[in-house]
């Protein structure tokens, strides 16, 4: 089993370098796809994703990598995988983006699935203007034009 | 640590979620949250109440279980329908809650109406609503074209085209010149958001009669029906082209079990075929299921004994994974339901929690398939 032995570099925007089983890169699809298309380096440059995320990013495919490989018990492992992922996923919101940003470039799908999972939930009892400001969209309505939109849908808006 | 805070302020001022990951976590979103987003900026009303969005999160959200309550104002006399969702079935629990979402109040007085429940909407009668914004819309008058029509005794059918995203209204309507024969029937649709607000009238080559109310499957519509030669019939109404044809024959033993006159019967989706649950009288607690084939004559699936609960009439649904949900069809406020698991052919009576002053109904309708849609009815 040399081959999952093998070790890969991926390298942050900052220029630090984390090493990782292939296992663990391949859960990157884009780094999969490298691989098979016989981009045979041991070092990978990631030059959007900044260390802090990399990190997160890694330490999360990591655990899921690990609990896929343990066979039998699998009731017990998936409820442990869903604790991971609930724990994983509880961060401020910059991070909460910057992670949604940095699995949809690399094409982590699992963790794209949570994350954005995890923004609506955080959002679903927002006022409009809240949502704006997280989403920093400019709000290019006329006062009489949002309360044609509001009178329309009434029911949205109450408790 | 100053660097990192930083380059977080910078990254606040620029920071662009793209436009496909914004969609991806609006369509996660639960309806009334979506519409109220629709103020958040013009692109995102666009995105909200484009047709591919709403089919979008049709695809995506998760099935729940919609009940319908019907009720009759005493003093109006004015009937009114209350839905509740909750989620799916599938649950281990024989306790369900559920969440009111909407009550309407027909215009007209009238006791039954078939409920039929399509991708997110109703047709009750004359109105078509959506019970998750409890928003209403009538259907348009029937146009009484000969003297001898009678649009009172219409019978209606709902439906949804996937391949078009349109929903469909079917209303046959009897004429009773030439003493009443099948042939001088109208057939007429509706098409929802279509202009102008009217009925339109199609051909039928098959004349035919109603025998029971319809169910749609993936843009079809099916229903008993006798044709004008006598011959009783699955007849399948194509919503996209507009065409009937016969789709199966019944049966002599199903025809045998059909016309019990105090009996109930309901066409299900029983793994993507049409059949039909016949319960010949609701004193004996046994049903037995008919299942329809392209073509060919009906046969009996299966019969089920000793149903719980059956001193009352059965209406049944099932859902995707070919459970039957047994419910009676009209209720007191403890609503409950015969959850029949297919795979493990048990039955479980399961317990709907539903929040209400009354207690009693003079009808209820159960949809197990029930998506929220955000699909906005405008009543102009």
């Amino acid at each position: 089993m040399s081959e999952s032995n093998k070790k890969i570099s991926l390298i942050s925007s900052e220029g630090e370098a984390f090493e990782v089983s292939e296992a663990v890169a391949r859960e990157f699809e884009i780094v999969a796809h490298m691989l098979e298309d016989g981009c045979s380096g041991s070092s990978i440059p990631i030059t959007t994703v900044d260390s802090n995320i990399l990190g997160k990013v890694i330490e999360y495919c990591t655990k899921h990598v690990e609990v896929g490989n343990v066979e039998g018990n699998s009731e017990k492992a998936e409820k442990d995988l869903e604790e991971f992922d609930k724990r994983f996923i509880a961060v401020e919101m910059n991070t909460l983006f910057s992670l949604i940003l940095a699995a949809n470039y690399l094409n982590v799908k699992g963790l794209l699935n949570i994350g954005c999972q995890k923004v609506a939930d955080t959002i679903k009892d927002m006022k409009p203007e809240e949502v704006r400001s997280i989403f920093n969209i400019e709000n290019d309505y006329t006062p009489a034009e949002e309360e044609v939109v509001r009178k329309e849908n009434e029911w949205a808006f109450q408790p | 640590m100053i660097r990192r805070s930083l380059r977080l302020c910078n990254k606040r001022r620029t920071y662009v979620v793209p436009l496909d990951l914004q969609i991806e976590i609006l369509s996660r979103l639960p309806s009334k949250s979506v519409v109220r987003f629709m103020l958040v900026s013009k692109s995102w009303q666009e995105i909200i109440s484009s047709k591919s969005f709403i089919r979008l999160r049709s695809l995506t959200q998760p099935l729940r279980f919609l009940l319908a309550l019907h009720d009759r104002d005493n003093q109006t006399g004015r009937l009114s329908c209350s839905f509740f969702s909750s989620s799916s079935l599938s649950s281990s629990s024989p306790l369900i809650s559920t969440t009111f979402l909407s009550r309407i109040t027909f215009p007209l007085r009238r006791a039954s109406y078939p409920s039929y429940y399509v991708n997110g909407l109703i047709n009750v009668g004359e109105i078509i609503c959506n019970p998750c914004t409890g928003k209403t819309i009538s259907l348009p008058k029937l146009v009484k074209t000969t003297a001898t029509s009678k649009p009172r005794l219409a019978r209606r059918f709902f439906g949804y085209d996937p391949v078009n995203n349109q929903y469909k209204v079917l209303c046959i309507t009897p004429d009773l010149a030439g003493h009443a024969t099948l042939e001088f029937n109208h057939y007429q649709i509706f098409t929802l958001g279509a202009k102008p607000k009217t009925w339109r009238f199609i051909d039928c080559g098959i004349p035919h009669g109603i025998w029971c109310n319809g169910l749609c499957i993936d843009g079809f519509v099916y229903y008993i029906a006798s044709t004008d030669v006598g011959m009783m019939c699955l007849m399948r109404f194509d919503l996209n082209s507009e065409k009937f044809n016969i789709y199966a024959r019944v049966s002599e033993e199903m025809k045998a079990l059909y016309f019990h006159h105090n009996g109930s019967r309901t066409l299900i989706n029983y793994h993507g075929k049409v059949a039909i649950a016949i319960q010949p009288s609701h004193s004996v607690p046994s049903i037995d299921l008919f299942v329809f084939e392209a073509g060919k004559q009906d046969y009996k699936e299966k019969s089920f004994y000793n149903l719980p609960q059956l001193h009352l009439r059965m209406k049944c649904v099932s859902n995707h994974m070919g459970d039957i949900i047994f419910a009676p069809s009209c209720s007191r406020s403890e609503f409950s339901v015969i959850h029949h698991d297919v795979k493990g052919a048990i039955f479980t009576k399961m317990k709907l929690e539903v929040d209400v002053k009354q207690d009693w109904f003079n009808d209820s309708s159960c949809f197990v398939d029930y998506v929220e849609s955000p699909m906005l009815i405008k009543a102009r």
